[in-house]
């Protein structure tokens, strides 16, 4: 007797449907709960917190709109790819699934922008009663470091993550525009006495920033993990065409199976972290 | 079974066809996608991990029974190092990561992957007459995932700082402050993680798609429904689990504050001056998570071991098991009841009367089925003609050391006298009666059933007598003063237990404890000679020497590649042993109602199970 | 009152609640004990009368059993009057009554868990706590308290009058510990983060309890080395050289010296006496100190109780 797995391509006869897609829709189920938990903990984080700051006044809505955007094609070009196997055009299946490939690697960099973004906008506290507190106006300022200078006079080019990688030296500071405005104040010059703590917005920056780093990062690493899945199906994977096209389409579209599920999180992510 | 090859391409090695040519000892043994040779690793690397677990424990039960006293043997000492154990005292920071790992290792590495990695894997294909798993491939990758992961654990002995030492549960704000040996942890746990939804992808896979024909999900032995109930189990907690350490490694390693509340302060200095940490987080958070998954974990260390000893008691006693479907129900209810009682774990944090009620409502209802899958077992012995071969005994004695376990959880789930013994060693003399005297109980069981399967060879009766008899009486001598010293209000999780005056009350017990621990290691001598004396000189016998009804037993002993010699039918349900009015006394699920082979007269055929 | 014994069952209780605890353990464990002889000795029975042997065959036919039936409701129905009965209405009595009720006699008491001490605040004769805020930490003022001087703080000593309810807000202000005292059967977490309120009662002083202790015969070794509680000797003991070591009735702390001098003396096991007889455990692992993180309990007469606090308000 033959040992091949029986029921690897044809659809089983009671439950319809072949091993793989019953595998992959087990592993999407586990997807669920894993995202699950993770939107379950940000709800009980920020139900718990003092106070929550909305996505909408630090995030970046605009550039995240166009990745919802991008995302979104590409969950049609994928399921384009898919149908063009089905009608027997190998052609138009490598355009669609390179066009998906495109698109979530043009997700990849606004995402990298955003990060980016995030990575230089500082947050300074204030040494209460300090001369600096004074004229700032407030304990707290946000906005960019225009430059910096180290004690010794040397200039600072590396990137900053804490007052310690100042040495002792300052920084010239330029906070962002008031509510309603869009002008940046003049810079101001600030000592690294000054300041209590310097803190970009990274994740260790409050929950908030914890919750938006995790979740968003946890994507995209399911992003990259689908880039290289279809990259594989369409280089030396696709070799299987030749030899067995009914298995070979089987994966694609299971592949588009995770990919609408990759999506579909992002569809979740996008309100609760950038609009609520 | 006509289904062209995948990757039909000349030379590709996946190609998974009985009896290739490209065999060498790598792919064979090693990398092998052979659900039989995957499932003996699992088995082999998960005794080991348990064997190790073991040891850990003794080590710990010195400092426990003479506190503070150096090590007997001075080379151990030396061994340890002097990081360790100072002048061959344990140190107490090192006896946290002994017991941390104890857990971690039994529970993770031990338990699970011989009860699922071995047992699910080598017997659940042959049960379902299936040629190997769904995904050869993917279980290749579980086992050797399982692997790195435990690699990675044993490696966090080694670090700067030792092993995890916040216990198995890794409560935060402790976790997240120790040592880096936490960090191994948690990517050692993700692999763990990543290894069991691999696993239990396929298994349900295989069960759901790969069945016999004929073999309907009502003719499943209860071996195989565990496995099921098992891998959903698996499948749907253990995410929220890596959520938690994907959390948890956040917090470690990027400095967020998840888990930790604002306000800290740690050596009378605030941790935000220290860390620079932001606050704002939950340190209950993290036992929500992990007891989401570790409840049904709980049921993962049970369930293969109950569908073990179903399948051995209907063999022995050479009659049907009492209360089939009723077996599979309370099962499935079971596993579906698991996932909302985990926070009976957390009595004593705080939480309101409305969700204290509500969990030990459920607890209570849990412990239900638990009753009915019991009583149903003993009820099946009533009427047998019942066989006391080695792995019949192990079975047996599987039935009251989980009825002591499940019994004594009734105290722990009422959150009144949960007051008392939450966190004591009452709590740890009820989890080991389940998965010590029950599931490693059970396992044996296992082993002595399925090893003339696996090797075509029985191990010794003899060895079997004297290692089944010092078990028993010395699990119990090890696990039953635990129950009277967590009764006195002894902690767990003790370093020197008579720092209390009650610990010191049951310090003799302490000692009868440690003792029965070491002459454990002893007894398990026969066991280890008999396991491997046997696999080249035990007595040969034939494909089927329990005269048992389920369709491994139709394949060779050892099954080929690809298991079956001819493809299996089935025509009835899993245990149809003295069925009346035929010759032998047992009715195997492939023979043809209308063969004579068998035992089976020509007469119509067998109803099926009940 | 009964001696206090441990490792037979339940140690002496000494709360107002206490007794309803041990009544419930004590019940569900003759359930479980009725339990599991039933299926006991309806296996072995089986086992015997079943067993393989010449002659005998097993049946294919299964009698109905009607009786695990019956069984099983039974066992559902007893775990349903526990629950029903006993668990839920008594643990919210014993969890939140008091703290929301205002009784006029109560003590209220903060416990703070740190690494790897135990500290008890008290509010001063205006019964209000003062502020505190982490910024201030010292060894003088180990609560950061704005005027150290207005409310008691003692560490790893828990003194409460007897007979009055006791409101204790437990919180830890770094990892979590669980405060546990054994003998009063009280038991709760305490987590950073969180503030939470517990009550009870006691009702034996410090002193009944002593008198109602055998003394226990301590093994000497080094594990008594750096313990900080006091004992009381029950017995003399003279050095190697003839000089006193302890007479009987003293106060000692075990040190270095002493276990020394006790086992040059060639002394093996010694009769005392702990001082405060009553303890309270950390329950939750907490790090490496987790099980010498102990504190003495000292349940004190009205007048023990105010000269206690009078005496920590001078400091
Ligand atoms: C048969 C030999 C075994 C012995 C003698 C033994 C003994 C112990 C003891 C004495 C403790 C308590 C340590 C403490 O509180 O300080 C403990 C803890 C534990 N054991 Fe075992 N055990 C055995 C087998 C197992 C098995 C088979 C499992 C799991 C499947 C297991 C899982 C655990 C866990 C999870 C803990 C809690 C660890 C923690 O505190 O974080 N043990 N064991
Ligand atoms: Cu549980
Ligand atoms: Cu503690």
């Amino acid at each position: 007797m033959s040992t091949a797995i029986p029921w690897s391509v044809k659809p089983h006869p009671v439950t319809g449907i072949p091993n793989a897609k019953l595998g992959i829709w087990l592993f999407l189920a586990s997807e669920v709960m894993l995202f699950g938990a993770l939107f379950s903990s940000y709800i009980l984080i920020r139900t718990g917190s003092e106070q929550w700051p909305m996505g909408r006044t630090i995030l970046n809505i605009p550039l995240a709109t166009l990745n919802t955007v991008i995302l979104i094609t590409s969950s049609v070009t994928m399921v384009m790819a898919w149908a063009s196997l089905k009608m027997n055009q190998f052609g138009k299946f490598k355009l669609f699934q390179t066009l998906t490939i495109l698109l979530a690697l043009g997700f990849m960099v606004v995402k990298a922008f955003e990060y980016g973004g995030k990575l230089h906008h500082y947050e300074v506290t204030l040494v209460e009663g300090s001369e600096a507190a004074d004229k700032a106006g407030a304990l707290k300022i946000t906005g960019h470091i225009d430059h910096a200078t180290a004690g010794n006079g040397g200039a600072i080019t590396s990137w900053i993550r804490s007052r310690d990688d100042l040495h002792d030296g300052k920084i010239s500071f330029v906070a962002d525009p008031p509510a309603g405005s869009h002008e940046h104040p003049a810079a101001i010059e600030l000592a690294a006495e000054d300041m209590e703590r310097l803190t970009f917005f990274g994740p260790h920056r409050d929950t908030f920033f914890a919750v938006y780093f995790t979740l968003t990062g946890l994507h995209g690493i399911h992003v990259l993990g689908g880039i290289v899945v279809l990259l594989y199906f369409l280089l030396p994977g696709s070799r299987m065409w030749r030899t067995d096209p009914e298995r070979f389409t089987g994966r694609i579209e299971c592949t588009g199976l995770y990919w609408h599920f990759v999506d579909l999180v992002w569809i979740f992510l996008f309100p609760t972290l950038y609009l609520l | 079974m006509t289904d062209t090859h995948p990757n039909g391409s000349p030379g590709a090695r996946e190609a998974h066809g009985g009896g290739h040519g490209e065999t060498s000892f790598l792919w064979k043994y090693v990398f092998s996608q052979d659900h039989k040779v995957i499932g003996i690793q699992y088995g082999i690397t998960g005794l080991c991990f348990l064997f190790f677990g073991f040891t850990l424990m003794m080590l710990m039960r010195w400092q426990l029974a003479y506190p503070n006293q150096p090590l007997p043997w001075p080379w151990l000492a030396e061994l340890l190092g002097n990081i360790r154990a100072p002048g061959g005292v344990l140190e107490a920071g090192f006896y946290n990561q002994l017991g941390a790992m104890h857990g971690t290792i039994m529970v993770f590495l031990g338990v699970v992957p011989i009860a699922v990695g071995a047992f699910g894997n080598y017997v659940v294909p042959l049960q379902i007459g299936a040629p190997d798993m769904a995904f050869p491939k993917l279980n290749m990758a579980s086992y050797w995932v399982y692997f790195c992961g435990g690699v990675i654990m044993l490696a966090s002995f080694f670090v700067p700082g030792g092993a995890a030492s916040s216990g198995w549960t890794s409560y935060p704000p402790l976790s997240n402050i120790a040592t880096q040996g936490q960090t191994w942890w948690l990517v050692g746990m993700v692999f763990l993680i990543t290894s069991s939804l691999l696993g239990s992808v396929n298994f349900i896979v295989t069960i759901v798609q790969m069945r016999a024909p004929g073999l309907s999900m009502f003719r499943l032995p209860f071996f195989v429904w565990a496995q099921l109930v098992t891998a959903f189990l698996l499948l749907l907690a253990f995410p929220p689990l890596e959520a938690a350490g994907v959390l948890q490694l956040m917090d470690r390693v990027f400095g967020t504050s998840f888990f930790l509340p604002s306000g800290l302060v740690v050596n009378a200095i605030p941790y935000a001056q220290t860390t620079g940490y932001s606050g704002g987080g939950s340190a209950l958070l993290w036992q929500h998570l992990f007891w989401f998954l570790a409840h049904p974990e709980v049921y993962v260390l049970i369930l293969p071991a109950m569908g073990i000893v179903a399948e051995i008691v209907a063999n022995n006693t050479r009659k049907p098991l009492w209360g089939y479907r009723l077996l599979v129900y309370a099962a499935i209810f079971l596993g579906f009841m698991s996932f909302i009682v985990w926070a009976h774990h957390m009595f004593m944090t705080g939480m309101g009367t409305v969700m204290s009620t509500f969990f030990q409502t459920t607890t209570m209802i849990i412990s239900i089925p638990s009753v009915i899958i019991l009583t149903c077992m003993i009820l099946s012995l009533w009427g047998g003609s019942i066989r006391f071969s080695i792995p019949m005994l192990f079975a047996l004695a599987f039935l009251p050391m989980f009825a002591i376990g499940g019994l004594t959880g009734l105290p722990l789930g009422l959150t009144l006298s949960d007051l008392h013994l939450h966190d004591t060693y009452y709590v740890i003399g009820h989890f080991h009666y389940v998965v010590a005297p029950g599931t490693i109980m059970a396992l044996f069981a296992g082993i002595y059933y399925w090893y003339p399967k696996v090797t075509g060879r029985k191990m010794s009766g003899l060895l079997g007598h004297l290692h089944f008899w010092p078990t028993l009486i010395l699990m119990n001598s090890i696990f039953m003063p635990m129950f009277f010293m967590g009764m006195a209000g002894l902690n767990r999780r003790m370093y020197d237990q008579t720092v209390y005056v009650h610990g010191r009350g049951v310090q003799p017990l302490s000692l009868m404890v440690s003792w029965s621990a070491w002459m454990l290691a002893v007894a398990q001598i026969p066991f280890i000679i008999n396991f491997f004396k046997s696999w080249k000189a035990g007595e040969k016998v034939n494909d089927n020497p329990w005269e048992a009804t389920t369709l491994e037993w139709a394949a060779p002993s050892p099954p080929p590649h690809g298991n079956f010699t001819t493809l299996p039918e089935v025509h009835r349900g899993p245990y149809e042993y003295s069925v009346p009015g035929q010759s032998g006394d047992f009715c195997p699920q492939h023979a043809r109602p209308d063969s004579a082979s068998e035992g089976t007269p020509s007469a119509p055929p067998v109803p099926a199970a009940h | 009152m009964d001696p206090v014994k441990f490792g037979y069952w339940f140690p002496a209780d000494v709360s107002t609640h206490g007794p309803s605890v041990d009544l419930l353990i004590d019940y569900v464990h003759y359930l479980a004990v009725a339990l599991f002889v039933g299926w006991g000795i309806f296996m072995l029975y089986c086992l015997i009368r079943f067993r393989q042997r010449p002659g005998h065959k097993a049946q294919y036919e299964l009698p109905h059993f009607k009786g695990s039936k019956y069984a099983e409701v039974a066992v559902a129905l007893i775990e349903l009057v526990l629950l029903l009965g006993f668990s839920i209405p008594v643990w919210a009595s014993i969890r939140y009554e008091l703290p929301r009720t205002d009784a006029p006699d109560k003590v209220v008491v903060r416990c703070i868990a740190e690494q790897f001490a135990w500290y008890f605040w008290y509010p001063g004769p205006d019964g209000e706590f003062e502020p505190a805020s982490a910024d201030r930490i010292k060894p003088s003022n180990p609560l950061g308290l704005r005027d150290p001087s207005r409310d008691a703080v003692s560490k790893d000593e828990f003194h409460f009058p007897v007979n009055r309810p006791i409101v204790v807000y437990v919180t830890s202000r770094d990892v979590i510990h669980g405060f546990n005292i054994p003998l009063m059967r009280v038991k709760h977490d305490a987590v950073p983060g969180l503030n939470i309120p517990i009550w009870f009662q006691a009702t034996k002083t410090n002193d009944e309890i002593f008198a109602a202790m055998s003394p226990e015969r301590l093994r000497i070794g080094p594990a008594l080395v750096g313990r900080k509680e006091p004992y009381i000797a029950m017995e003399a003991v003279k050095a190697a050289d003839g000089s006193d070591l302890l007479k009987s009735g003293d106060t000692f702390v075990f040190g270095e010296a002493l276990v020394k001098g006790l086992t040059g003396a060639g002394v093996q096991e010694l009769s005392v006496k702990l001082k405060f007889p009553v303890e309270l455990a950390c329950a939750q692992l907490c790090g490496n100190g987790h099980s010498g993180m102990r504190a003495a309990v000292s349940i004190d007469t009205e007048e023990q109780f105010a000269a206690f606090i009078a005496g920590k308000m001078a400091k």
